[in-house]
C-alpha cells in the first residue's frame, strides 16, 4: 500500500504547467526581501491602502414560519463604531447536538469565531465540519462572488440558507448559514468526512449565541516593533495542556482588509508585501516543543536563558513545564526584545489569571474599525 | 557572486520544481503553490547561513505555507481563476491525464493537514517524528491523519485494480 501511494502522489503531481519563476527571478526575490529585512521593515509603513469601505450588513429578515421559537438568554454583542476597537472576542459556547459535538471556541480574529465539528464516540481528531459565527460589520459570503442562496426551513426561528459558493474549480459542498442573532451569520461547512444536510441542520439547531466573552492569553507583551496589530488571539487553559497564542501582523494588512466586505486582504497583497509577514507571541507545554531542526535546549532551570533558533526567541516558564515563544517576519533582535518584554500570568494554568487581549498588547497593536 | 549565493542558486534550480509539486499536492493550486514556493525560497534565502539542512528547512516551509495558504478565504475565491485541481476530467482523450485527473480529485478531497501528512511520509518519506517535526503536530495526529489518509485513498486504489483487471480482460 505505502509504495502505491508513493506511485499515485507521485502521479499526481506530475502536469505542472509552465513555472512563472525563474532561478533568477527567486534570487532576486530573495535579495529584496532581505533588503526589506535589513531596512527594518519599514516597507509596511509605505504601503498606502485606503482603508474607507462600505460594509454593506447583512439584512436581517424575520421568517413568517410559525414554528416555535427557542428563547435564547440575552446575549451582548458589540458592533463597534468607526473608531472603535475591534474586540477579538468568542461568541458562543462548545455543545453537543444529534451525536455530534461542538469543541469550545478558544480563539478569535477580525472576522469570525471558528470552531470544530467532530463525531461524539467517533475517530479522535476527524474533523466532521467548521463553524463559523461572523463578527458584526461584515459580509462573509461575498468572498464567493458567484455564491447563490438558497432559503431554507428557518433555525431556531431565525432566517437560514443554504449557500453553493460556484467554485467550478472544487470539490466542496454547500455551507448551511443562519442568523445566530440579528444580521450576524453562522454558517457551518462540512469537510469531506461526510456530515448530511439533516445533520448539519441538527447541529445548527443546537448553535446558541453567547454574550461576548474577549479572548484571553496567559501573558502580556510590553513592547512589540512599530506598525504590528493583533489579527487574532486563542487562549486553552487546562492543567499541563494550557497555551495562548497572539498574531500579528503589518498595519497595511490589516487596513487591506478593510477593503473588502468580508475584512479578508486581497492575495496581491501577499505578492507585494514579499510573503506573508506575520509575528506571532505564544506559550505551549515544553513537551509539545518541535523544533524545525536541532536547537540547544535549555533546561529549565534558569528562566532567563533565551534561545534562538530559525523559528523565534524562547525561554522556559512555570518552572521549564511551558515555553513563551516570539517569531516571525522581525530580525532576531526584535524578537528577543519582544520576549524580553512578556509579563506571565501569575498562573499559567489557572485563566483567572490571565490578560483579556486588549491588555495584553500595547494599545497601538489594537485594530480600530476605519 | 559569493560562494553562498551560487550555492543558493544551485540549490534552487535543483530543488525548484520538486518543491512545487510538494506545495501543489498539499494545496491543490498550481499557482498558489508557487507562489508558497517562492515565498519560501525567499525566507530561505535571508536565513541561507543560518540553516545547516537547506533540503529539511525548504521542505517543511513550502508545506506550512502551502496548508497556511488553504486556509484562508481568497484562497478558495482565487481558486476560480487558477489551475486548482479540477472537478472532473478533461476531455484530451488521454488514458493518463484522466487517471492523473482522477487522483488529483481523490487527494483533494481530503483536508490539506491529512494531505500534507501523505505528502511527507509517502512522497518524501519521512518518518513520523520527521513529519510531526515539520509540521508541528504531535506524533499522534501524525499517525492518526496517515491512517484516515490511507483509508481513503484505498477506494482509489481499488478503483484502479479493478480498472486494470478489467483492461486485462478484454
Amino acid at each position: 500500500m505505502p509504495s502505491e501511494i508513493s506511485e499515485l502522489l507521485e502521479e499526481a503531481r506530475t502536469g505542472a504547467p509552465p513555472p512563472r519563476y525563474d532561478v533568477d527571478y527567486v534570487w532576486l526575490a530573495g535579495r529584496r526581501r532581505r533588503r526589506r529585512r535589513n531596512a527594518g521593515w519599514t516597507i509596511a509603513a509605505v504601503v498606502a491602502v485606503a482603508a474607507a469601505i462600505g460594509v454593506p450588513q447583512i439584512v436581517a429578515r424575520r421568517s413568517d414560519d410559525p414554528q416555535p421559537l427557542k428563547l435564547p438568554a440575552p446575549v451582548v454583542i458589540t458592533t463597534p463604531k468607526s473608531g472603535e476597537i475591534i474586540p477579538i472576542a468568542v461568541r458562543f459556547h462548545g455543545y453537543d447536538a444529534g451525536g455530534f459535538h461542538v469543541e469550545d471556541p478558544t480563539g478569535g480574529k477580525l472576522n469570525e469565531t471558528q470552531t470544530t465539528v467532530t463525531r461524539i464516540g467517533g475517530k479522535p481528531n476527524q474533523q466532521y465540519a467548521l463553524l463559523e459565527a461572523y463578527a458584526p460589520g461584515l459580509d462573509p459570503l461575498a468572498t464567493y462572488p458567484k455564491g447563490v442562496r438558497a432559503e431554507t426551513d428557518p433555525i431556531n426561528g431565525r432566517p437560514a440558507f443554504w449557500f453553493t459558493m460556484n467554485d467550478e474549480h472544487r470539490v466542496q459542498e454547500d455551507l448551511l448559514c443562519w442568523e445566530y442573532v440579528d444580521a450576524l451569520l453562522a454558517c457551518i461547512e462540512p469537510e469531506m468526512s461526510g456530515m448530511t444536510a439533516a445533520e448539519m441542520r441538527t447541529v445548527a439547531e443546537g448553535f446558541t449565541a453567547s454574550s461576548e466573552r474577549e479572548v484571553k492569553v496567559p501573558f502580556k507583551v510590553g513592547y512589540l516593533p512599530s506598525g504590528w496589530r493583533l489579527v487574532s488571539a486563542e487562549g486553552e487553559p487546562g492543567a499541563g495542556k494550557a497555551n495562548g497564542w497572539l498574531r500579528l501582523e503589518p498595519q497595511a494588512f490589516t487596513a487591506a482588509r478593510f477593503v473588502h466586505p468580508d475584512r479578508q486582504y486581497p492575495s496581491s497583497l501577499m505578492e507585494e508585501m514579499g510573503g506573508a509577514l506575520n509575528l506571532q507571541v505564544w506559550f505551549q507545554p515544553s513537551s509539545d516543543h518541535m523544533p524545525l531542526l536541532p536547537t540547544p535546549e535549555p533546561d529549565g532551570s534558569d528562566p532567563t536563558k533565551v534561545v534562538c533558533d530559525i523559528e523565534g526567541c524562547y525561554h522556559p516558564v512555570a518552572n521549564g513545564r511551558y515555553r513563551i515563544r516570539a517569531g516571525g517576519s522581525v530580525p532576531k533582535a526584535e524578537e528577543a526584545k519582544v520576549l524580553a518584554s512578556i509579563t506571565m500570568a501569575a498562573d499559567p494554568e489557572d485563566e483567572s489569571t490571565w490578560f483579556p487581549v486588549h491588555e495584553a498588547v500595547p494599545p497601538s497593536a489594537l485594530v480600530r474599525l476605519p | 557572486m559569493s560562494d553562498k549565493e551560487a550555492e543558493f542558486r544551485e540549490f534552487v534550480s535543483a530543488r525548484m520544481e520538486s518543491l512545487r509539486g510538494l506545495a501543489f499536492l498539499t494545496c491543490g493550486d498550481w499557482q498558489v503553490a508557487e507562489d508558497a514556493v517562492l515565498g519560501s525560497l525567499t525566507k530561505l534565502y535571508v536565513k541561507w547561513n543560518r540553516v545547516d539542512n537547506h533540503e529539511a528547512y525548504a521542505r517543511t516551509i513550502v508545506v506550512r505555507a502551502a496548508i497556511d495558504e488553504t486556509r484562508r478565504p481568497w484562497w478558495r475565491r482565487e481558486q476560480s481563476h487558477g489551475d486548482a485541481m479540477p472537478d472532473r476530467s478533461t476531455d484530451d482523450g488521454t488514458h493518463a491525464v484522466d487517471e492523473r485527473i482522477r487522483i488529483q480529485q481523490a487527494l483533494h478531497r481530503l483536508p490539506p493537514k491529512q494531505r500534507a501528512v501523505l505528502v511527507l511520509r509517502f512522497l518524501e518519506e519521512l518518518s513520523v517524528q520527521e513529519t510531526a517535526a515539520a509540521l508541528r503536530f504531535p506524533e499522534g495526529t501524525v499517525k492518526a491523519y496517515t491512517s484516515r489518509g490511507l483509508e481513503a485513498l484505498r477506494e482509489l486504489l481499488d478503483e484502479r485494480r479493478e480498472g486494470r483487471r478489467a483492461i486485462r480482460n478484454q
